[in-house]
């Protein structure tokens, strides 16, 4: 019974939604507000629940002495209601100021280890052809591509000095190339995005055809 | 000479031109000229020899013989550094006085001293006296005095004060004699003729607007100009400023040329110029008449300005009735308001040209929509799948990912971590089922993690679905450890150590009493990670902060709207395996030997991509032409 109600009230969601295709409805607002307070409301009973009850309250009224440096992380939470009153704010700066220095330093050291350097470490690749000619083409695309999308957000003026003048031309043509890369890349994205919303149209057309209608097998 | 006051550095005298330096001996002697310049050359005076000074019996006798043979026109030489006018009106009396000073002696004891001179001294005597006064002013110059007792006659409240000393001066001497009003006729007469004519008459008082009847009026109507001007400077302190001789300072006498042309002249008192004389920009600029507060002007009642009616008129300007009032335009205004009604007037520009029919617009979008639900719907109802005849699977990154699975030994430990919600879970999920099914076939224990509040409720519903198809018990071969906070620093802090102490599951049971969890000290120990994430976002967060801290071996399934960022940490080999999207769980179902809901799907997915493609190419033809007829 629980699953017919649950089908039933997924159905009539999935249709108070669709009807956003004949304009900003009332339905359609009705459908987005009881999404965004279902999901707001379940995310705070599990930071409640699940985080401040069973990982910090929870072992501290239990065992004091064992959880002790939980108190720590309690009076940095207290202190955050500091910022409700313009008097007392600056006592809130202080837990601001920790999770904007832990955040950012997780963040960059992060993106460095992470993202950067090995990604940078993968365009050093082989272009000779000797392995295999489509490795050594791809590999050669991924130099080229590479390159040319970095000169592409190049913004200098044309100098005057012959020598740095061709190298300023083989810059703009290299460039010019890589603006397609960045536009193939940005058309990939593109499609890829249009492809995942298209499967959950098709996820929620099969919902409805097939657990709520059941006029597909 | 002239006795003109002339500048100590003064050679010749400004006025008449006599030498004011005497001429020594050996001054002719011209020192040799600088040679290349040619600016006058100062004579270098040799230093001049110091006359001695007279001596006291000297001065005395001196003194005593000019008394004796001339005592009127007798001028002594401190008079020369006087003004003209105040030597010629003062002569006797200050001569008078002067002798006094010299001789220090009372009057008793001055032998040729006129009876009007004795009396005016008794009169003198009898005067108050006030010796701190005294004792100050006999420092001060006469000047000084001069204004100090002006301004004191000023005040009526205040008796007039004579000065008692012995060094009275012409001043207080006219002062004593002008005080007495009801001086008899008789003492009148005896007087000197130079004493009669320093007593102003009425008439001449009254003229000078002094008060009528007031000695102390008549007094300053004696006084001279410049003394004057010192009594009405004396009287605005805040408008003096520097450059005005104060008392104590240096007078005017004694100051160089240079600084008394600085100084304030004596000029007369500043008369109200005629109305016609005054710039119409200057007459703008007099202030308004203060307006005297009204009955009707409200009164405070409260603060320091208790009491006071009409402080704060705003209210009451604000509570009043404004009448309207015409406003007349300028003429430039006329003329610009003329401007501007021609401008509205003309008939309007051509009109821009629309690029879209707002009717062919509501027109084309609801049949792109049913366009693509046409799409969507009817390849569930065709009984052949054209979409899996054609796909490919050898090669794939599905078929890399089915194999990194497959060499995992059984009974190792994969670490699932959920990182997508319902938005994505069309995909997403049919991803899950069918990894997750592979997993358990192959034995292999699983726990389930999530950084999202919503993914552990779908990692609950994925593993128990699997779970109930291939036996598998909680606790034991699977735990769904449930959401992990903190974003970055959960993540970094789980790679690192692994769960806290005190770590519960989904089903609030300790993970360090169940027995898969019990030995997991950190997130090395598992064999594999594989992520299944909805964006790119959760991707980056597990492969910045757990992948490259830990040096953990992770594989992921993510949506197609993520792939083009997964495939980056696939070419660097950050990530040992990808598969993505509906695609991805087709080929991975037909891997896995388990035909699912993701081939049913991949049929719409193609339909719905030709549309699309149709409908993209239709929209850049009718572009086209629409343009080509623009030009034409």
């Amino acid at each position: 019974m629980s699953e017919l109600i649950g089908i039933w009230v997924g159905a009539i969601l999935t249709l108070l939604v669709f009807s956003y295709l004949l304009g900003d409805t009332p339905l359609f607002r009705i459908a987005q507000a009881i999404f965004v307070g279902v999901a707001v409301g379940y995310a705070v009973n599990v930071a409640a629940y699940s985080v401040l009850w069973e990982k910090l309250i929870g072992p501290l009224a239990q065992d004091p002495e064992q959880f002790w440096p939980l108190f720590v992380p309690l009076a940095l939470g207290l202190m955050l209601f500091f910022k409700l009153r313009a008097a007392w704010s600056p006592l809130g700066n202080l837990p601001i100021a920790f999770l904007f220095g832990v955040g950012a330093a997780l963040a960059i050291g992060g993106a460095l280890s992470g993202a950067l350097v090995p990604q940078l470490a993968a365009t050093v690749v082989s272009l000779s052809p000797t392995r295999s000619v489509e490795s050594a083409i791809n590999n050669g695309l991924l130099v080229i591509g590479t390159i040319g999308a970095l000169l592409s957000f190049r913004f200098l003026a044309q100098p005057q000095k012959p020598l740095a003048r061709a190298a300023d031309t083989l810059a703009r043509g290299w460039s010019y190339f890589g603006r397609w890369f960045v536009l193939i890349a940005f058309g990939a994205i593109f499609a890829s995005v249009a492809v995942s919303r298209v499967s959950a149209l098709i996820d929620q057309m099969y919902f409805l055809l097939h657990d709520w209608l059941q006029v597909v097998r | 000479m002239c006795s003109t006051p002339n500048s100590t550095d003064s050679v010749f005298c400004n006025n008449c031109g006599a030498r004011v330096v005497p001429l020594l001996a050996g001054e002719d002697r011209v020192p040799p000229p600088i040679k290349g310049l040619s600016l006058p050359v100062k004579p270098v005076t040799p230093p001049a020899e110091i006359a001695p000074a007279p001596r006291a019996e000297e001065s005395q006798d001196w003194l005593a013989n000019l008394r004796a043979a001339a005592p009127v026109q007798d001028t002594p030489e401190s008079l020369d550094e006087l003004p003209d006018w105040l030597r010629e009106a003062n002569a006797p009396a200050d001569a008078d006085a002067r002798s006094q000073e010299t001789q220090s002696a009372p009057a008793e004891q001055v032998p040729e001293d006129d009876s009007w001179m004795r009396e005016l001294r008794q009169k003198a005597a009898v005067e108050p006296v006030t010796p701190a006064v005294e004792e100050t002013e006999a420092d001060e110059p006469s000047w000084i005095r001069d204004a100090r007792r002006a301004a004191t006659a000023e005040s009526p409240s205040e008796p007039a004060r004579a000065d008692a000393s012995p060094e009275m001066d012409w001043i207080a001497h006219a002062r004593d004699v002008t005080a007495t009003p009801a001086t008899p006729a008789g003492e009148t007469e005896n007087d000197p003729a130079w004493l009669e004519n320093l007593r102003p008459t009425r008439a001449e008082i009254v003229t000078r607007g002094e008060i009528a009847g007031d000695a102390e009026g008549a007094f300053n109507d004696e006084i001279p100009d410049w003394l004057s001007d010192a009594e009405r400077a004396r009287a605005i302190p805040e408008t003096r400023d520097f450059l005005t001789p104060r008392a104590g300072e240096t007078p005017a006498e004694e100051t160089p040329e240079w600084l008394r042309m600085a100084m304030p002249s004596a000029s007369p008192p500043l008369e109200p110029a005629a109305a016609s004389e005054i710039p119409a920009w200057v007459a703008q600029l007099k202030p308004l008449p203060a307006t005297p507060p009204s009955a009707g002007e409200p009164v405070e009642m409260s603060g320091p300005l208790a009491g006071l009616r009409g402080i704060l008129p705003l209210a009451h300007a604000l509570a009043q009735v404004h009448p309207r009032v015409a406003l007349r335009a300028r003429s430039n205004g006329a003329t610009g308001a003329q401007v501007f009604e021609s401008i509205l007037a003309a008939p309007a520009a051509a009109e821009l040209p629309r690029s879209i029919p707002r009717r062919v617009a509501l027109t084309l979008r609801p049949v792109i929509f049913i366009l693509l639900l046409l799409a969507v719907t009817i390849p569930f109802f065709l009984p052949a799948n054209f979409a899996s005849a054609n796909l490919r699977i050898s090669g794939t990154l599905a078929a890399e990912f089915f194999d990194t699975v497959q060499t995992l030994p059984a009974n190792s430990t994969v670490l699932l971590a959920f990182e997508y919600d319902a938005s994505v879970a069309g995909e997403m999920d049919l991803l899950a089922h069918a990894i997750t099914r592979q997993l358990m076939q192959r034995r292999v224990k699983i726990v389930a993690i999530s950084t999202l509040e919503a993914g552990a409720p779908i990692a609950q519903r994925v593993l128990q679905s699997a779970a109930a198809a291939s036996n598998y018990r909680v606790g034991v071969d699977y735990v769904n450890a449930g959401f992990l906070a903190g974003q970055e620093a959960g993540v970094a802090q789980f790679a690192a150590s692994g769960w806290g102490a005190n770590a519960v599951d989904f089903e609030r049971r300790a993970l360090r009493q169940l027995p898969l969890t019990a030995n997991l000290k950190s997130a090395r120990d598992f064999a594999l990670v594989i992520e299944f994430a909805g964006s790119d976002d959760a991707l980056k967060l597990w492969m910045e902060q757990a992948q490259a801290r830990a040096n953990l071996r992770v594989a992921a399934a993510t949506s197609a709207a993520a792939e083009p960022k997964a495939r980056a940490y696939k070419d660097a080999k950050q990530l040992i395996a990808l598969v993505s999207g509906l695609t991805g769980a087709a080929q991975y179902e037909v891997l896995s030997n388990q035909p699912g809901q993701a081939i049913v799907r991949l049929n719409a997915q193609s339909a719905a991509m030709m549309a699309l493609v149709l409908i993209v190419v239709l929209g850049n033809v009718a572009y086209v032409i629409a343009r080509v007829r623009g030009k034409a």
